[in-house]
């Protein structure tokens, strides 16, 4: 059975623009199983109290695998700690901390099954010359990584395009 | 009876319909592969992507049905074409709901990786957590994640029982 339905809107909706700041972002080059054994390592280190506020894992064409883990920063310390005996215990492996690190995040509706948005998005940040350390979008979701002191100046900037209740 | 099988608690699994997955290795790349899918129209249904110190590494998957429009789109873009991965037949696995438990997504990397199952890329949401697999192994990732959760007795199917395909009118 098909269902059509019509759906139009002038500017892209969104159910309004979520920010958290003062983040950490660590980018460890791991295989599939080691970040495994790494994230739930790092969660029993934290007797399962550490709270991820976004993960990106990708494998890249050199075989090479990355993950992005973004914390809270009451937990930078641990994290930072952790990965260092992560890297004294494996030789060869180096990890990236960045932070304090910054998020926007929005949704809206049907934005899994729309095109453009993550364009829009990257494309209104660029203008503005804010640099996009990371960006994820499943579901409904769109999840923007960004340096300290940019994210006041990124709600501005997308919200030429999209809009906000 | 899966409710029986101890494991972390989760309310569901969601499988995609097959997607083409492609690996981006610039931002550059990653903004233009962008613009040539929006102004023709094609969803990036699934994008995944982070900056390195060196580059970046994104993944970015549109519906296998846009892969022939999306080749020829891209085709004469050719030092950009030469710079991609593309990933036939891929579909996403979402796991929900997360509840940020580090420990869900821990096991989700040591189960699958340790079963030599591919994984190719992986990004949380609000709720879920999303991941691709070649299309033709999505049934053994579930089945390998459900020796690990415990799915109440009532979920949802694991399939998809309606699409949206997104058109604009003229």
């Amino acid at each position: 059975m098909e269902t059509i339905a019509v759906y139009w809107e002038k500017s892209v909706k969104t159910y309004g623009f979520c920010v958290e700041t003062g983040l950490c972002l660590i980018r460890a080059p791991l295989a599939i199983a080691e970040a495994g054994d790494a994230v739930r390592a790092l969660a029993d280190l934290s007797g399962g109290r550490m709270p991820f506020k976004l993960v990106l894992f990708n494998r890249c064409a050199n075989g090479r695998s990355w993950l992005h883990l973004l914390l809270g920063a009451e937990w930078r310390a641990d994290a930072f700690d952790f990965f260092k005996a992560f890297t004294n215990r494996n030789p060869g492996f180096s990890c990236q901390v960045e932070e304090p690190v910054e998020m926007l995040y929005f949704h809206g509706p049907h934005f899994g099954d729309r095109h453009g948005i993550a364009h829009q998005a990257a494309r209104m940040l660029r203008q503005r010359g804010i640099r996009l350390l990371a960006m994820g979008c499943a579901g409904s979701c769109v999840h923007l990584i960004l340096p300290k002191n940019s994210v006041k100046a990124a709600c501005e900037a997308l919200g030429g395009c999209f809009l906000v209740p | 009876m899966t409710s029986m099988v101890p494991g972390i608690a989760i309310s569901g699994i969601k499988l995609s319909a097959e997607m083409t997955q492609i690996t981006v290795m610039s931002p550059r790349d990653g903004g233009q592969l962008l613009r040539l899918m929006a102004e023709h129209r094609i969803n990036v249904q699934f994008l995944s992507a982070g900056l390195l110190n060196e580059g970046m590494i994104g993944s970015y998957c549109i519906p296998a049905t846009e892969h022939k429009k999306a080749v020829a789109i891209i085709m004469p873009h050719e030092a950009l074409n030469r710079r991609l991965r593309w990933i036939h037949a891929v579909g996403a696995v979402t796991v929900f709901p997360h509840r940020s438990r580090l420990h869900l997504i821990g096991l989700i990397l040591q189960e699958v990786g340790r079963a030599g199952l591919p994984l190719y890329s992986l990004a949380t949401s609000l709720s879920t957590i999303t991941f691709t697999t070649a299309f033709a192994r999505i049934e053994d990732v579930v089945s390998t994640l459900c020796r690990h959760v415990a799915l109440p007795d009532n979920h949802a199917p694991f399939h998809p029982e309606f699409r949206i395909d997104g058109r604009e009118r003229a």
